[in-house]
């Protein structure tokens, strides 16, 4: 097995808007690759440069400077189109459509032909559970039915790599459930995927790796599990008994009291065990440990509010 | 879905087909046309009272033969120039123009498809319409006397006119806002010859009355593609050059204006 190949390769990307003295930076030269079968959550607050990132990769905005390729071709060229399937950020189709009419449009611009879209059609709204409404005209159809028709056309002609803009956008819970499992075995087949989303808890399930933008800035790329890693944090609640003393070395890392009992919060696995081990050793009653990973949220909320400080102090 | 990617790159042909049958779709089922074929059958309705009631004499035939055909004329027109103008502001307020364009079809094939389905649905709704626009020849069938020639360049420079005015709905709307490039053409198609000689009548002894009589020459004129009045006049046909010269007029400035509007969109931040 060789190396896997790149689909997407931005360098020193740099993307503004407006001019003059209303000019805007919104992506300010980031560089980042996604290689062949992976799967990678694009995530950041509102205005972060997210859709802009997706929007340069697909050829409808043009970089000031830097280089955007996909498939090894410069983004937005026909060939690079025709390998990739698109979720833009909530799409409103075309009112006056049916749901089926609007398939048979994506899918012959995708070079479908009518036979393969008279089978494809029917299969792929059974997917994106919308089995039984490809008569309905769109507009009798809700937000979310809308994106899961979205997602239908993005999917439409098994495209090597999905890029998608607010991935569970408008969304239900169930919605949000089939479409993990619809991408899951995009996934599974060893397709590519990069997505944005504000669902972290998707990005946690879903992605092998996340890349985090804050004001156009990458601020950090890493795999899913690396991240999750230094998350963990560990509990410990103990009370001393019988007038023993709470050893030195557990002291020194503060513990909360309340009345006779104590609190403590760890984010080392070897330190927990230690502790444990010289709590049972000076007699504590340990009377519950428990360990908890910070979610993804969790962590970007820190990332972004940190970052906010900096800039603040700076 | 461990199935192999089936896309492919359409001919152009058949990406322009697939864009013109969406923009076909909308028209069939929004109100402008039929609300359009409704007030042509009240107009048919009218003649056929008007020769029941015994009012049969020439000048009213041609008067009325005038009055329909120039509200199928208006009428070809306003539904393609709507239809045009609309489409890309439409598309990029509803986010639609993004899955399509994210498919293998080039800017230039979005516009060109885009350009021949509201033209085709403004020929269409031309052709419709004169159709009923005849009925005075139903009740006025001795009225007869009029060119069968001059009726084939009517058809064909209105033609040419709805391709233009559909060029220039596409064209304005990637500048101004819909309503402001409906307005303007509109404007224009309606009160230019006016407004053109008025402008030379003004300054027309003025110090740089060539340049101004130069740049209004290039600014599309449709009264010069508009037959009606002549042919309800009665009079003859033009002459062979002089249709050809309109023809390739109407030709010319509809191909610089899908021109100026390929490029325009090819550069514009989406």
């Amino acid at each position: 097995m060789g190396e896997k190949r790149p689909i997407v390769e931005a360098k020193d990307l740099v993307v503004e808007y407006g001019k003059g003295s209303r000019k805007v930076r919104a992506v300010d030269g980031i560089s980042f690759n996604v290689t062949e079968g992976e799967c990678v959550g694009f995530i950041g607050a509102n205005g972060a440069g997210k859709s802009t990132t997706i929007k340069t990769l697909m050829g409808f905005l043009f970089p000031v400077s830097g280089t955007v390729r996909m498939f090894g071709e410069d983004c937005g060229t026909v060939e690079s189109r025709r390998r990739i399937g698109y979720l833009p950020e909530v799409a409103l189709y075309y009112p006056f459509m049916k749901a089926r009419e609007l398939l048979e449009l994506y899918g012959g611009l995708q070079g479908m032909t009518k036979h393969e879209l008279r089978e494809r059609i029917p299969e792929l709204l059974n997917l994106v559970g919308l089995q039984g409404k490809g008569e309905i005209l769109l507009r009798n159809f809700s937000k979310g039915m809308q994106q899961r028709l979205g997602i239908a056309q993005a999917i439409i002609s098994h495209p090597e790599a999905l890029i998608f803009d607010e991935l569970s956008s408008g969304l239900d819970p169930v919605g949000r459930h089939d479409l993990r499992r619809v991408l899951l075995d995009i996934k599974n087949s060893g397709k590519t995927i990069f997505f944005s989303s504000h669902e972290l808890t998707e990005v946690e399930t879903l992605c092998d790796r996340v890349i985090m933008i804050h004001e156009g800035r990458i601020v950090t790329e890493a795999p899913v599990s690396d991240l999750m890693k230094p998350l963990n944090l560990f509990e410990i609640v103990f009370s001393m008994q019988d007038g023993n003393t709470l050893p030195e070395s557990v002291e020194r890392l503060g513990p909360a009291r309340d009345g006779n009992q104590y609190r403590l919060s760890i984010n080392d696995v070897e330190l927990y065990s230690r502790v444990v081990h010289e709590l049972s050793q000076a007699g504590a009653a340990i009377h519950s440990t428990s360990s908890k990973s910070r979610s993804l949220e969790e962590y970007f909320i820190e990332l972004v509010k940190s970052s906010g400080n900096e800039e603040g102090a700076a | 879905m461990s199935a192999e990617s089936r896309a492919r790159i359409p001919p152009a042909s058949t990406a322009i087909t697939l864009l013109g049958k969406g923009v076909g779709i909308e028209i069939f089922r929004r109100k402008e046309f039929y609300v359009l074929l409704f007030l042509m059958c009240i107009y048919a309705v009218g003649v056929i009272i008007a020769g029941a009631v015994g009012i049969e004499d020439a000048a009213t035939f041609f008067f009325l033969l005038n009055l329909g055909l120039t509200f199928a004329y208006l009428s070809g027109h306003l539904l393609a120039l709507l239809t045009a103008a609309r489409q890309v502001p439409k598309e990029l307020e509803h986010r639609t123009l993004y899955p399509l364009l994210a498919k293998p079809v080039t800017r230039q094939t979005y516009i060109l498809g885009k350009w021949i389905a509201t033209t085709a649905a403004g020929i269409a709704t031309l052709f419709l319409l004169a159709l009923l626009s005849f009925v005075p020849w139903l009740v006025f069938p001795e009225a007869t006397e009029l060119s069968g020639l001059l009726f084939l360049q009517m058809i064909v420079l209105g033609c040419l006119s709805i391709a233009l005015v559909a060029a220039l709905g596409l064209l304005l709307s990637l500048v101004v806002p819909p309503g402001v490039s409906l307005t303007v053409i509109a404007l224009f198609f309606l009160f230019w010859n006016q407004a053109k000689a008025f402008l030379l009548a003004w300054y027309g002894d003025g110090p740089a009355a060539g340049f101004l009589g130069w740049v209004l020459q290039y600014i599309p004129d449709f009264s010069k593609l508009n037959l009606v009045t002549r042919y309800t006049d009665g009079v003859g046909p033009l002459g062979a050059s002089e249709f050809l010269g309109l023809a390739v007029y109407g030709g010319l400035i509809t191909a610089l204006a899908l021109l100026l509007t390929g490029v325009l969109f090819e550069r514009r931040q989406l």
